[in-house]
């Protein structure tokens, strides 16, 4: 569409916007500007005269003009006779005289409101207290295995396997894969396996259980960069007979001894000399004390050719080091159908996961620890923004007060820029106090707040990222605070703070309404998400394990002690404090392993189940105190029993029998009947659904790794020094490390606990410092409304009276932060749940618990300003009206 | 174009000598200035009001607000006894100058 100036140019308003403009400059009178305004018409009828457009001729004229500031500084100089070097409030730049004053003055109020800097600073400093350990230990998390010369070179290999169920992604992977992927790809440099290990370690009369063992190929301290103490990473595991150890087990076994060539004895099988220590840092995931090399198994008398001709045994992890410059992606491509050949049947493609991202995704790429990242980092932020809210309404509650302050600065010559800089340095003096405050709590709350983590974190100042990080939440705080004074503050016109006396800002009462709600509701949801995690954790505590998991004990069983299993089940039952033994290959609420596809008597085409299994001794449904629901538990007195199989309740469902006791069962073709059917218990963590289970009874090799002891209710001393006599008769050499089952079950929901607490702690927090804005903003009220309660109360209104109207402002103010914060609370919380086969069902009583702790909090905090304030004599309130 | 410094130096003559010859405005004033100087001083209202204000402060022109022929108001100035006399002064040291040039200026003419 054209353009139609002529129309669309009125002169007469564009002279008085102009005028306007120019009356914003305190150096122009109204005369002055009256002058130049005539200047202009005359200009512009001149222009339009030689044929302009008013438009154009009004342009022309005011564009040949400098800006307002400039006329009036023009005015100045001639006015001054150039005694002054710039006109007041024409500073620009930074003046150290007036930056001085800025800190003087905040100084200043600071000392006179000593009550509201105690709130501010105070809130400030939890607030970044809890955003400075949340950074710790996000910075942290995101630092896991970064440390190594080539992290970005180096990723795992893991496999989609596409099973009828879906698709399970994992990074478990058969033996002979590594060499062959080396032989055939030349822009792998190197490939290490990777299998975890449990061992006795022997050294002279020291013997322990060590479960941290790694069996690695000798190109592993190649590609990672562990450093070493002594010996060298390139050398130290050339020699098969040679171990690694970490730096913090030296000790334990050598003590002030140099560990370098001793020998250690392993499980009585291997000797091997120590070749090297090495350090293993905190946030590393390769959390491990001993590493020796696949080569070495011959001298466990294990053939390794069994081993590389394995195709089908998916226990080994394998990690890659890629050439410099050579594409992962490229790689990947190549190898997604390597299996495919070697493994017939369903597909299994290879991926490649970058090192870097091990720490804090799954394997099939979804978030795992960097959810955890997120929500925490988030909370850190509500907590801190929580705290800037409370700066922002106390000063802004104030500005009454500091209305005439503005006043008189901006008619002394005060410009809004240097207002907006003195608010800013106060809120920045008190960020900078709270900083210095929330680093003494925060030294403070480290240690605890490492062990609730489970992370070593320090203070490390010296870490450019630290320092960096805690200066920025120092100035992000200070300024967030900061910005809304800053803002309205020094935009009060001093003519109308000097007319009107008062000042009161509706849209700033309206603000703060707004932020106290955003508190409330960021503490409202964060007591919401405590309530939810601390009733999935109860749920998952009290949940029917269909296990009797107290009073159960069991050993780590070692290759050459469990040939004694028989032996000191015999022994053991012997004592009235122990009623049963038996053994089994995994713990029974952490089975690991899956046998796969199995045919069964009277199987349709239809049903596929894919079988977790476990292989068990006799007794064992009694001694780990399952319930069977038909059938029975294996017995060593009858012998069929040795090919026979237990099933769960699950397995049993998805089989679709309805009495599978006595059908016959294929278990990789060892045909065997089903003897029994147990009620489904907590095999696995409870995030995952209980899978179909099959035991089989075994009493060979691996299948006893676990001893397992049903102690009888009471004091369990008696029993357990027995065991250990017994053990130390019988498996003279081996130390004997019992270990409560209910202990190490509670230690898989570590992470919910541990989330639990960190959410208790942060919305306790975020309470408290909610409060704390309430307990000032009330105590503002409450002086400002002094005269309003003397008045009502003259007029006879009640204490109880005014103390309610007064309350249900703020009731009415976290209602309505209730309001937003429950459904966000519930959804947000119900994805959470969703990560659980097993979850707690979210009932309305949490919402209700949240919202009534919320606002008893509320209460509590303006409550007793409110009542002192009604309860004074209307006398004094209204004595000099 | 005459430099910065000769026009805040020759500002208050200049202006002096216009309001000699009679009542004026800002706006004519300005106008009057390009038409003498054919177009080479070419003075900015935000310079010139500044100074009228400052005279008038000074007490060398005095001013009055005077309805236009369009029924708009002006501010007309006028010089004053004062201001005569401050002329005849400036206008003393404005010849000597120009003398002391005009010398110079014929005699180094004459010898090259």
């Amino acid at each position: 569409m054209k353009k139609r100036p002529t129309q669309a140019f009125d002169l007469e308003s564009a002279v008085a916007e102009w005028s306007r403009k120019l009356r914003r400059s305190e150096a122009l009178e109204d005369g002055t500007i009256a002058e130049l305004e005539a200047h202009v018409r005359d200009e512009v009828e001149d222009l339009i005269g030689q044929g302009k457009s008013p438009g154009e001729a009004f342009r022309e004229v005011t564009a040949s003009v400098e800006t307002p500031d400039a006329i009036g500084a023009e005015y100045f100089k001639s006015d001054s006779r150039g005694l002054l070097p710039t006109m007041p409030g024409r500073t620009t730049g930074f003046t150290p005289a007036l930056f001085l004053n800025s800190i003087k003055v905040s100084l200043r109020k600071m000392h006179r409101q000593k009550w509201y800097s105690l709130i501010n600073v105070s809130g400030l400093a939890v607030g970044m207290a809890c955003s400075i350990l949340i950074l710790l230990w996000v910075r942290n998390e995101v630092s896991y295995d970064r440390f190594h010369a080539h992290t970005k070179d180096i990723y795992r290999l893991v496999m989609d396997d596409h099973r009828a169920d879906g698709v399970s992604t994992r990074p478990w992977l058969p033996f002979p894969l590594g060499p062959a992927l080396k032989n055939e790809f030349p822009e792998i440099a190197a490939v290490s396996r990777w299998a975890p290990e449990d061992m006795v370690v022997r050294f002279k009369d020291k013997a322990h259980t060590e479960t941290e063992f790694l069996t690695v190929d000798p190109a592993f301290f190649e590609m990672f960069s562990f450093p070493f103490v002594e010996g060298s990473p390139a050398r130290a595991l050339a020699d098969p007979a040679s171990i690694v150890i970490r730096d913090t087990v030296a000790r334990k076994y050598f003590g002030d001894e140099d560990p370098m060539g001793k020998v250690l004895n392993l499980s009585d099988r291997a000797d091997l000399t120590v070749s090297g220590i090495v350090h293993i840092p905190d946030n590393s995931d390769f959390q491990f004390d001993f590493f020796f090399s696949f080569q070495a198994y011959p001298l466990f008398s294990v053939n390794l050719a069994d081993y590389e001709a394995d195709w089908k045994a998916f226990n080994f992890q394998f990690y890659i080091l890629l050439k410099d410059g050579s594409s992962a992606e490229l790689l990947e491509r190549k190898i997604s159908g390597f299996l495919k050949p070697r493994l017939p049947g369903r597909e299994r493609v290879l991926r490649l996961q970058p090192l870097r991202r091990i720490h804090l995704y799954n394997p099939d790429g979804t978030d795992g620890a960097m959810r955890y990242v997120r929500v925490f980092s988030l909370i850190a932020g509500f907590v801190l923004l929580i705290a800037c809210v409370n700066f922002m309404n106390l000063a802004t509650a104030r500005s009454e007060g500091r209305a005439r302050e503005v006043g008189l600065r901006k008619t002394l010559g005060g410009t809004r820029g240097q207002l907006i800089r003195q608010f800013f340095s106060e809120s920045l003096l008190h960020s900078a106090l709270a900083l210095g405050a929330a680093l003494f709590l925060v030294g403070l709350a480290l240690p605890l707040f490492s062990r609730i983590t489970g992370r070593p974190l320090g203070l490390d100042f010296a870490h450019a990222g630290i320092a960096g990080g805690i200066i920025a939440v120092a100035l992000l705080a200070g300024l967030v605070s900061g910005l809304y004074p800053a803002l309205f503050l020094s935009s009060f016109s001093p003519v109308r703070i000097i007319k009107t006396a008062t000042h009161r800002g509706g849209r700033a009462a309206l603000l703060r309404k707004g932020l106290v709600i955003l508190q409330f509701t960021l503490s409202t949801m964060l007591i919401i998400g405590t309530l939810i995690v601390n009733s999935q954790v109860a749920f998952i505590s009290s949940r029917d394990l269909g296990m009797a998991k107290d009073n159960l004990v069991y050993v780590r069983m070692q290759k050459k002690s469990r040939d004694s299993v028989d032996t000191l089940r015999q022994e053991l039952l012997k004592h009235p404090g122990i009623a049963a033994v038996s053994s089994s290959s995994q713990l029974p609420f952490d089975i690991v392993s899956w046998i796969g596809y199995l045919d069964w008597e009277g199987r349709t085409a239809d049903r596929q189940v894919y079988f977790a299994f476990l292989s068990v001794d006799s007794d064992f449904v009694r001694t780990c105190g399952l319930r069977i629901l038909s059938g029975r538990d294996f017995s060593k007195d009858i012998p069929a029993d040795m090919g026979g199989f237990i099933i769960n309740d699950t397995a049993r469902k998805q089989m679709g029998l309805e009495d599978p006791v006595g059908k016959q069962l294929d278990f990789l073709g060892r045909k065997g009947q089903i003897v029994g059917v147990v009620k489904d218990f907590s095999d696995r963590h409870m995030a995952d659904a209980v899978a179909p289970l099959v035991m089989t009874m075994d009493t060979r090799g691996a299948a006893r790794s676990y001893l397992l002891l049903r102690l009888q209710p009471g004091d369990p001393s008696g029993a357990l020094g027995y065991l250990r006599e017994v053990w130390g008769k019988i498996n003279p050499g081996f130390p004997c490390e019992y270990q409560f089952l209910d202990e190490s079950f509670n230690r898989m929901y570590a992470n919910e606990q541990r989330l639990f607490r960190i959410f208790l702690c942060f919305a306790a927090l975020a309470v408290f410092i909610s409060c704390l804005g309430l307990v000032g903003l009330s105590s503002y009220m409450a002086e400002e409304k002094t005269k309003e309660i003397g008045i009502r109360k003259a007029l006879g209104a009640s204490s109880g009276g005014i103390v309610s109207l007064f309350l249900m402002n703020f009731v009415k103010l976290v209602l309505t932060a209730n309001a937003i914060a429950w459904p966000v609370g519930y959804f947000t919380m119900h994805r959470w749940l969703q990560d659980y086969a097993y979850r707690t069902s979210v009932g309305f009583w949490v919402f209700a618990l949240a919202g009534a702790l919320s606002l008893l909090m509320a209460l509590l905090s303006v409550g007793w300003q409110t009542l002192r304030a009604a309860a004074a004599n209307p006398v004094e309130s209204l004595r000099y009206e | 174009m005459i430099s910065k410094a000769l026009i805040a130096a020759s500002t208050k003559p200049l202006l002096l000598s216009v309001l000699k010859d009679g009542e004026s405005y800002g706006y004519q004033i300005i106008k009057r200035m390009k038409v003498l100087s054919g177009g080479q001083l070419e003075w900015s209202f935000g310079m010139l009001y500044p100074v009228l204000h400052r005279l008038e402060k000074d007490g060398f022109i005095d001013s009055r607000w005077k309805p236009s022929g369009q029924g708009r108001l002006r501010k007309y100035y006028r010089i004053t006894a004062a201001g005569l006399r401050e002329l005849e002064a400036e206008k003393a040291q404005w010849l000597t100058v120009q003398g002391v040039f005009a010398g110079l200026w014929a005699s180094s003419e004459a010898r090259s």
